[in-house]
């Protein structure tokens, strides 16, 4: 890579946008809607899911106000059952599940292993569609009432009890898993298939590890929910009792199949986040990842050991005493693979020359919020902790400061870091800056407080509570106001860049990888002649030798 | 020949092939969630699904199970003749394994009809009592099989306990604080069991796996049947040679999972048991 | 893998195993063979279904990343299978 070094001291601000890039090729609606160059379609995916972000956020602003006070103010039980499913279906499947692998996947891992595309182009298109077309079966069930079971959609509440739009969220998130499991499948094929010469499996950066593990549960995990959907759907309105109690069935069956997937889908929701915070730290620290091949295979580690621990959600649900003494057991697992990012992230930073531009910011928050996260998984995990805690707050929080606290927060650390290389432009820093900040102080006023309220025994899911929990509830919820400010500064500046910001060049950061040798937008076949790869990735001490 | 994201036609053909076989990946673990049903089922309804199960028609089984292989060895023919370039042999053998498929589908449309004649389709009218009082309406051999159906569906959608009343019902059952509460099951005819409930315990569950499994089955057939008139097509347009037969090889793989699947739910739904009732 | 005339004759082969399989696993299940039954349905099922994977599915002539794709898939069906049975398996009530 030593194109990289003749690139990457150009100083940001001093480029000029190249007239040829995939975003000036053509500006008909027409180009976009057929188009199948990744790069367009991570936009299109960039629209979509920042759409149902903000969907499931106005969900999570009335779940909020009514908790301010104990009393049913604003809803009843009906309408706040339906507010905190609807925030949870369109914040996990519609948002979360694609974030990160559907736009930043979408747009870097064919520019990251030197491919001009990734192998299936109109099936990634047509991907997109098929998410757009779930999307809208999710939002048309949210405008003719909603839907009030919780995301995990129990039976037999959903099958047999439930007065509300079951079928047809349900058939939503089916069509939506069915767009995920394309996308996974495409990029299996693509990094099998479609590394440029010279790279090898260990010079591929761990952005590319983790989406690579990310696809293998996307396509090993979405079809069972897809099945435990159909036989939902046709218990609902075909009465083929499968899960149905009156009949023999047993809803824990449901669980079982639900958690199969359910489980590893949190994984699909964090280790692209991991992913983009390898790919940052390294750039920040300017130095050497420490523990590539640990960093890597604790990626895959971690998308197989999730398949191994979903039962640890169902303690409580009947499962047998055995069970949840294997469940608990290795679920403790996860934790090693998860702990190695951890400390291998840290030791990055050991002795680097850190910078703290606002990707950075993010890393840090990531850092310190993951690993709370995870650490309260742990209480989770264990069995008799797990009964006094389950269906609590401090369940709540947990996934939320690993969702929220880790990937999006990921997500929003990528965006910033590649968003020089989609738009061509970069991000003004102040604003930046702030936007990072407010969103962690935001993120742990809300968050923090939930830990203590579910410790006291606040269960979640109700849309009253004693009074004397209000005061936690009253910090929660303002600290949902800052976070919601948090979010939308992004939209604003990242807006105001696209015309006003700096021209970025294609190497603002100095960093490595083959996506900041191509120009900034790339051009519509990424690289102007098939790149050959000769080095390690983050050869970043190795620069400075040459040099 | 190759499109142009690709460096060469080999790179393609690998990739085209890897993407189906992670797509057939993606089959075993969809179908995977219905075996692992049948797995907790038949563990904890041992007998009745034994009961049940012998009161498939296993001859209409062995026959299908004889056509679906046979459509699985004339479509490999077929991808072996595409590889040749063998023109009319490929559209020959497509057109026996489409043939031979609608004869399966077609056996699977007599087994089912049979199965809502006999009540023993999952809902409402479901009835199955092998040891107890025989069910209302079943054997009356005057009765057309259409007029069976129809009755069914009235006597589903008519009368159903439970459920269908709270759908109907559903606007004023969510003014309700409670929804569970407003849409609790009530019984059929108030102290009196109605035939479905006094079927024999799991064997309900039994035919809602049966028609779950082998619907799911047959609705691969259908898109594989359909894939096939497009394979058609482009093969009467001479599109497949040696040098491009991916489509036809990819849908030869699909067409073999399906078999595959059949495999394991014939001995898995028509044979269990046999023994105890001694010949069919 | 054989794109030849010869491979016919290996097709027509695996569909005698498979047809010979279906008549025994037929006759099997009219025996009755204590708890071996079901083992003896599921083996030649398996031996069918491994049949038609290496010959018909050309498993048996591709490349080392084919054949691990297919162990994967069945390794995480085996996955659900058995820890989905650690619990229905272990329960004292049923």
């Amino acid at each position: 890579m030593s194109a990289a070094a003749a690139s990457g001291h150009l100083v940001a601000g001093h480029e000029v946008m190249p007239e040829e890039n995939y975003l000036s090729v053509d500006h008909s609606l027409k180009s976009w809607l057929l188009t199948v160059d990744h790069k367009r379609i991570c936009i299109l995916y960039l629209l979509t899911i920042t759409f149902m972000f903000f969907i499931g956020g106005a969900f999570a602003t009335m779940v909020r106000l009514e908790l301010l006070t104990p009393a049913g103010d604003l809803m009843q039980s009906d309408t706040y059952n339906k507010a905190f499913t609807m925030h949870a279906v369109f914040m996990i499947f519609f948002f979360l599940v694609p974030s990160i692998p559907a736009t930043l996947g979408n747009f870097l891992l064919p520019l990251a292993i030197g491919a001009k595309d990734v192998a299936f182009p109109r099936l990634n298109l047509l991907s997109w569609y098929i998410f757009v077309i779930g999307a809208s079966f999710a939002v048309i069930a949210m405008i003719t009432g909603g839907v009030d079971t919780g995301w995990t959609l129990y039976t037999p509440f959903s099958t047999n009890y439930s007065n509300t739009n079951v079928m047809m969220t349900a058939v939503g998130i089916l069509i939506a898993g069915f767009s995920s499991i394309l996308t996974g499948l495409n990029f299996i094929v693509t990094i099998h298939r479609m590394r440029c010469p010279g790279m090898s499996w260990f010079r591929l950066p761990l952005f590319v590890w983790a989406t690579y593990a990310t696809s293998l549960i996307q396509v090993l995990g979405t079809p069972v929910l897809a099945i435990t959907l159909v036989l939902v759907a046709l218990e609902r309105g075909f009465h083929i009792g499968i899960f149905d109690p009156a009949l023999g069935g047993d809803p824990v069956l449901f669980q079982h199949m639900f958690w199969f997937y359910s489980h590893p889908a949190v994984y699909i929701m964090i280790l692209p986040g991991m992913g983009v915070i390898s790919e940052v730290i390294t750039c920040f620290s300017h130095k050497r990842i420490f523990g590539y091949k640990a960093v890597a295979f604790s990626s895959v580690a971690i998308a197989v050991f999730g398949f191994l621990v979903w039962a640890h959600h169902m303690f409580v649900a009947g499962i047998s005493l055995y069970a949840g003494l294997v469940f608990s057991f290795i679920s403790f697992l996860v934790a090693i693979p998860s702990a190695i990012k951890t400390f291998n992230w840290s030791a990055t930073l050991y002795k680097g020359s850190v910078r703290w531009d606002t990707p950075m910011l993010y890393v840090f928050g990531f850092l310190g919020l993951f690993t709370i996260g995870g650490l309260t998984g742990l209480f989770l995990a264990a069995l008799g902790l797990d009964i006094h805690l389950t269906d609590t707050y401090f369940v709540v929080a947990h996934f939320h400061y690993v969702m929220v606290g880790g990937m999006v927060l990921a997500y929003l650390c990528g965006i910033h870091y590649w968003w020089p290389k989609i738009t061509g432009k970069m991000y003004p820093e102040l604003p930046a800056k702030a936007a990072a900040i407010i969103v962690f102080l935001g993120f742990n006023l809300t968050f923090f407080p939930q830990f203590i309220l579910g410790y006291l025994g606040m269960p979640r899911r109700y849309h009253a509570y004693p009074a004397e929990w209000q005061v936690m509830n009253v910090l929660s919820s303002a600290g949902a106001s800052i976070l919601a400010i948090g979010f939308l500064l992004p939209m604003v500046y990242l807006v105001w860049s696209l015309k006003f910001g700096k021209v970025a060049g294609p190497n603002p950061w100095q960093a490595t990888g083959l996506e900041w040798e191509t120009s900034s937008p790339p051009p519509e076949h990424n690289f102007h002649e098939t790149p050959v790869v000769t080095t390690e990735p983050y050869h970043y001490g190795e620069k400075e030798r040459e040099i | 020949m190759h499109k142009h994201h690709f460096d060469t036609f080999d790179q393609q053909k690998d990739a085209s092939s890897f993407g189906m076989w992670v797509f057939l990946v993606q089959e075993i673990m969809f179908f995977g969630g219905l075996f692992v049903a049948y797995l907790v089922y038949r563990h904890q309804y041992y007998m009745a699904f034994g009961t049940s199960s012998a009161t498939l028609r296993v001859d209409l089984g062995l026959f299908n199970t004889i056509v679906l292989i046979g459509s699985s060895l004339t479509m490999a023919i077929a991808v072996n003749a595409a590889q040749r370039s063998l023109q009319k042999r490929l559209i020959a053998f497509l057109l026996a394994t489409m043939a031979l498929g609608a004869t399966f589908l077609g056996v699977k449309v007599i087994e089912y009809t049979e199965k809502f004649e006999k009540r023993e389709v999952p809902g409402a009218n479901f009835c199955f009592n092998p040891q107890g009082a025989p069910c209302k309406g079943v054997s009356h051999e005057e009765e057309k099989t259409p007029d069976l159906i129809q009755r069914y569906l009235n006597g589903r959608f008519g009368k159903l306990p439970g459920l269908d009343k709270a759908a109907e019902h559903g606007a004023e059952a969510t003014t309700h604080a409670e929804a569970g509460e407003a849409a609790a099951p009530e019984p059929g005819v108030p102290g009196e069991a109605t035939e479905r409930q006094r079927s024999m315990p799991g064997s309900e569950v039994y035919f809602s796996l049966y028609f779950a499994m082998t619907g799911m089955h047959a609705l691969h057939m259908i898109v594989g049947i359909g894939l096939m008139v497009w394979l058609l097509y482009w093969a009467t347009k001479g599109l497949y040679s040696a040098e491009y037969y991916t489509p036809i090889e990819n849908f030869g793989l699909y067409w073999h999972f399906v078999d595959i699947v059949w495999i394991f739910l014939f001995p898995l739904l028509y044979l269990i048991n046999r023994h105890i009732g001694g010949h069919h | 893998m054989s794109a030849h005339a010869g491979a016919i004759k290996g097709y027509f082969a695996v569909f005698a195993v498979l047809m010979v399989g279906t008549m025994l696993t037929y006759y099997a299940a009219f025996q009755d063979l204590g708890i071996w039954n079901t083992p003896i349905a599921l083996f030649i099922a398996v031996t069918k279904a491994v049949c038609v994977v290496l010959i018909f599915m050309h498993v048996k002539d591709s490349n080392r990343l084919t054949k691990v794709t297919v162990v994967a898939g069945l390794f995480w069906l085996m996955i659900l299978f058995f820890l989905t049975m650690v619990d229905f398996a272990s329960r004292p009530w049923s």
